[in-house]
């Protein structure tokens, strides 16, 4: 009674503190929004529009209808390319600089001969002789994912007008392509793959923070030395307090739920088994790495700076934004030994959103363990602790 | 003059002292180089991705077709589970089966993430394989490709996010503006200036350049340590560099600065500028290039000056082609801002404290 | 339960901490119903003693009667008796005062009504303010008020005024004498030699860990000798000084306030023999004070120090 009592006061104090309700719902929500807006879109092939630069410097049969062809596809609503045609071949050093400034992300050239190279390749080949077809040249800039991602785009469509003109010549079988994009249960949706990983995160930034640095304060401030004058144990103390935090971790996951659900219409069912279950270990086990936090550090300062250094290595080599197990090894230990690894690994597992790299066993024993030698540390650390 | 030099190099050697800004000038940015530069950062010399494929034993013929295209390297494996296995692990990127109907192709959601152009790799097969069935393999129209260096360094895209990781040592300017201004003055650190004969503007000056100076050597210093850290030598143009450095330091004060005036709570301000910094690093082009995302996400990135203060640095430090006129024109714009900001709000701010 | 004359009776306390001993072989007993209080210099060691007695501390050596039970460290059943407040604790962020009263008064079985202590704290009109709002003097107020929630038998107030201005002191003061009415022991830790003098029954004296006097006000101070006090401000003169000696003046000197306290019986023999000795030796006496002796001179006498060496 006097637990459950209790908690409401500490739920009170956190749930009017303005930074809270920032860093621990907002601040989530932002992020969340941030980046299924990037992610999302990149996964949408059709939505992104390259620019290239097509020297043309022929104007015969074939040049024609391959220019014709991209500015087609360089038009209306689904463009695939901002298309330029550049005719003066002289200026290709400028075209070149203008690849390397990223003013356009890929140049494709039909020299000149073109046509003629075309047309004698398919007199030979009516022949049944033996040639090579004349080139067409494409310019990709080195290291550019963009100018990566337009090149294999262009080559793609030259794939197809080969096709096509091989079509009018003979007859050509053409296959279904389907493509599956694995770990994913109907085809790929960043929210499904996100909004997990979010909780996560608010609860990680919670537990850090709103009770590792909190808890610190309590104990620089005297509040813990005034609550030992009481008759209440410690034990009463820290459930009340955890309990008042546990209110708060609902309230964030509704939020968040309700942004991925509601607005990004996640297929995940937040009221499944699996969901649950992790969440209420990924609450356990952030709970007490902010207790065991606030037992080790001497006072607030010291807290968030602790709470700081692990934020970053931790919320990023945790495979939340993206997947880290074949890290090299120099970073490769701090993923081995982050909880938050297991835990997204083994929600997105069992939500069938992605295939977990880890035993399914080690996603739930790891935090499990985490949990325990936390919170054994820091009972021990408050129970012996005589406030100075 | 005396108390403007002897304020800097106070607040200049309390540098260490402080916490926040000793974490968030240099500890940060060099935590970050090392997650995202061993993440995402493609060895150097290894040149262009390649994309690791699987294909099972028994189909020869797509094997052959599949060996014709550019850029993919292929595993032969014989059982679909095994293939199926890797692609989930990340070993392979994609896997592709025929069934003599259809082309599966399975890929792996993280290199799908990275390389979201996989997704066309199933036709460009399909198409190499109807093309080699009908005996045209090589088709009517060739294409050759030709790669061209980005950049006089030479760096890989590692290289290229690097110079990204210091404008977070910049941007932490943002918030020693906030301290400044905003803390000192509802802890009337400021209004205790005012009531001495120390003239108020002496002091923040002094405040401002020795904030200058610090940030100015952790940017270089991450610059120094990242080179060290990955094995990578930029070609730094020393002038370009410094001006931008420079510039970038008082555009970021001035943000912090409008951010003060704008909110009154330092707290509030505080919390705007992180979110803002958060934002800034996510559309600004710093870990991946703007042209992934659309149109409107393009243009809203280039709104923001942290997308100028990295285009600026890749160019001084050779991994960027660019002219001096953008260096020149980017200083002059974030210097200008400065000065008209701190004339503005600056006064603003200490008018408040001597009533 | 009740048949014991002492509330608390303390014997041979001692705590060190590394090299230092912040308490030191402490004797004392509370008599029930009175205001207790430790004088002393900052750092003489009253917190750790009240800490220990409290509970927040473990003794390294000595025994502890408390209500008339000896106790290694108090438990949960002491804890429902004793109230109290601490030096500069600070209370949950963004709880109104009345919240902080209710949170308190849960965690103990019995005690007031949290309206009832709001009214005799007289922070009625700021029972709905957030405690981040309360001036210095509300705080201290609300500090006691926490203290009381369970009606205590004994209350430990470490520094209750201090920091405070002397009007929300002299507030305090009239809170703790009511409470005295009401007959509860109140124990007091102060480095206020007036406060001590006002409000206390009776007054050990602490420096360096040890008790160094104790006893009624009245009789501490009597036991100093001399009806009045003198205090001038003088420059530091060594002639000057030995003559006064000479002269059979009971005096001691402070250089680095530059100011002279002179004990006597005889206050106007005292002032002449001062008043000539400068003029002898060409020195300016100024800002003249005749005064009845107090705790502060007790203080000085027994260490040459002043309570609040600045």
């Amino acid at each position: 009674m006097i637990v459950l009592k209790n908690s409401i006061y500490f739920f009170k104090s956190a749930i009017r503190e303005r930074e809270f309700i920032f860093w621990f719902i907002a601040f989530p929500i932002i992020l969340m929004v941030m980046l299924i807006t990037i992610f999302s879109s990149m996964t949408r092939v059709e939505r992104i529009n390259f620019n290239i630069y097509l020297v043309k410097n022929e104007s015969g049969e074939f040049s024609n209808m391959i220019s014709e062809v991209f500015k087609r596809i360089s038009e209306g609503e689904d463009k695939i390319f901002n298309l330029k045609l550049m005719e003066n071949i002289s200026l290709k050093e400028k075209f070149f600089d203008d690849l390397k400034k990223g003013k356009t992300n890929l140049i494709l050239e039909i020299p000149e001969g073109f046509d003629t190279g075309i047309l004698s390749h398919i007199t030979f080949k009516m022949l049944g002789m033996e040639s090579n077809p004349p080139p067409i040249k494409i310019y990709t800039l080195k290291y550019n994912v963009s100018s990566e991602s337009a090149s294999m785009i262009v080559k793609n469509i030259f794939d197809r007008m080969n096709l096509e003109f091989v079509k009018k010549m003979r007859k050509v079988n053409e296959y279904q392509v389907k493509t599956e994009i694995v770990g994913s249960k109907a085809g790929f949706s960043y929210v499904d793959f996100i909004y997990p990983g979010i909780v996560i995160v608010s609860i990680f930034f919670t537990g850090l923070m709103g009770i590792g640095e909190e808890l610190s304060w309590y104990k620089e401030g005297k509040i813990l030395k005034r609550f030992q004058l009481t008759p209440i144990s410690n034990l009463q103390f820290f459930l009340a307090y955890f309990l008042a935090r546990f209110y708060f971790f609902i309230i964030q996951i509704l939020a968040i739920t309700f942004v991925g659900k509601v607005i990004y219409k996640s297929t995940i069912n937040p009221l499944s088994y699996y969901f649950v279950l992790y969440i209420l270990l990924t609450i356990f086990s952030l709970s007490s790495l902010g207790f065991f936090v606030s037992s080790v550090s001497k006072n607030t300062n010291s807290a968030s700076v602790i709470a700081q250094i692990i934020q970053f290595p931790l919320q990023f080599l945790g495979g939340i934004y993206f997947p880290v197990f074949d890290v090299p090894w120099i970073i490769r230990w701090i993923v081995i030994i982050n909880p938050i690894t297991y835990l997204a690994a083994g929600i997105r597992d069992t939500l069938g959103i992605m295939p977990s790299p880890y035993p399914l066993y080690l996603t739930i024993l790891v935090p499990l363990l985490y949990t325990g030698v936390f919170l054994s540390i820091a009972l021990r650390k408050y129970k012996v602790v005589e406030f100075s | 003059m005396k108390v403007f030099l002897s304020i800097a190099l106070y607040r200049f050697k309390s540098f260490y002292r402080d916490t926040f800004t000793f974490f968030f000038t240099l500890v940060l940015p060099i935590i970050f180089a090392v997650i995202f530069g061993f993440i995402f950062g493609r060895p150097e010399g290894m040149g262009q991705s390649t994309i690791k494929v699987g294909i099972l034993k028994d189909n020869e013929d797509l094997i052959k077709v599949v060996e014709r295209i550019e850029g993919l390297n292929i595993s032969i494996l014989s059982h679909f589970d095994e293939l199926k296995s890797l692609v989930l692990k990340g070993s392979l990127d994609g896997g592709i089966l025929f069934d003599g109907k259809t082309f599966n192709l399975i890929i792996n959601f993280s290199s799908f993430q990275q390389k979201p152009f996989l997704r066309t790799l199933g036709d460009t097969i399909a198409n190499a394989y109807s093309l080699k069935e009908a005996g045209v393999e090589e088709g009517f129209i060739r294409v050759e490709e030709e790669f061209i260096d980005p950049g006089k360094a030479r760096v890989s895209n590692l290289g290229y996010m690097l110079p990204g990781v210091m404008s977070f040592s910049i941007a932490s300017s943002i918030f020693s503006m906030i301290a400044l201004f905003g803390y000192y003055r509802k802890r009337k650190i400021l209004k205790r200036f005012a009531v001495s004969p120390i003239n108020p503007f002496s002091f923040v000056l002094g405040m401002i350049m020795g904030n200058f100076l610090i940030t100015l050597l952790s940017s270089l210093f991450v610059l120094f340590a990242v080179q060290i850290i990955f094995n990578i030598k930029f070609y730094i143009n020393w002038e370009y560099l410094l001006l931008s450095i420079s510039s970038s330091i008082l555009g970021m004060m001035a943000l912090g600065i409008f951010l003060t005036a704008l909110f009154k709570e330092p707290q509030t301000a505080n919390n705007v500028g992180n979110l803002l910094l958060n934002i800034m690093i996510f559309f600004s082009g710093i870990y991946f290039p703007l042209s992934f995302l659309p149109n409107y996400l393009r243009t809203f990135g280039q709104i923001l000056p942290l997308y100028y203060v990295a285009k600026a640095l890749r160019i001084s430090v050779g991994v960027e082609e660019g002219t001096p006129n953008f260096i020149f024109s980017m200083s002059i714009i974030m210097v200008s801002v400065f000065i008209i900001l701190v004339s503005i709000f600056g006064r603003d701010i200490l008018q408040v404290e001597e009533k | 339960m009740n048949n014991y004359k002492f509330i608390v009776e303390v014997e041979d306390l001692r705590k060190t901490y590394g090299n230092v001993k912040a308490v030191d072989g402490v004797n004392f007993k509370i008599k029930k119903g009175s205001i207790f209080t430790l004088l002393g210099p900052n750092g003489a060691g009253k917190t750790t003693t009240l800490e220990i007695i409290e509970g927040l501390r473990i003794p390294d050596g000595g025994n502890i009667k408390i209500f008339g039970k000896e106790v290694k460290r108090i438990g949960k059943e002491e804890k429902e008796l004793i109230g109290v407040s601490l030096q500069e604790t600070q209370l949950i962020s963004h709880l109104t005062v009345k919240e902080t009263l209710s949170m308190f008064r849960s965690f103990y079985k019995k005690g007031l009504k949290v309206d009832d202590i709001l009214e005799f704290i007289n922070l009625k009109d700021k029972a709905k303010s957030p405690v981040d709002k309360l001036s210095g003097g509300q705080k201290q107020r609300l500090a006691i008020g926490l203290a009381l929630v369970n009606d205590p038998e004994l209350l430990f107030l470490d520094e209750p005024t201090t920091g405070l201005d002397p009007q929300a002191r002299r507030s305090i003061w009239d809170l703790l004498l009511q409470l005295k009415k009401q007959g509860k022991t109140i124990v007091l830790t102060t480095h206020y030699m007036e406060e001590a003098e006002f409000l206390a029954d009776w007054v050990c004296i602490m420096d360096y860990g040890k008790i160094i006097r104790e006893g009624t006000p009245e009789d501490l101070i009597k036991s100093i000798g001399g009806e009045s006090v003198i205090e001038v401000d003088v420059e530091e003169n060594h002639s000057f000084l030995d003559r006064l000696k000479e002269l059979g003046v009971n005096y001691t000197y402070n250089p680095k306030h530059g100011r002279l306290l002179a004990k006597t019986d005889n206050v106007l023999e005292t002032i002449d023999s001062i008043l000539k000795t400068a003029r002898e030796c060409s020195l300016k006496v100024r800002n003249e004070i005749i005064r009845q002796p107090n705790l502060e001179d007790v203080f000085l006498t027994l260490t040459g120090r002043q309570l609040r060496e600045e």
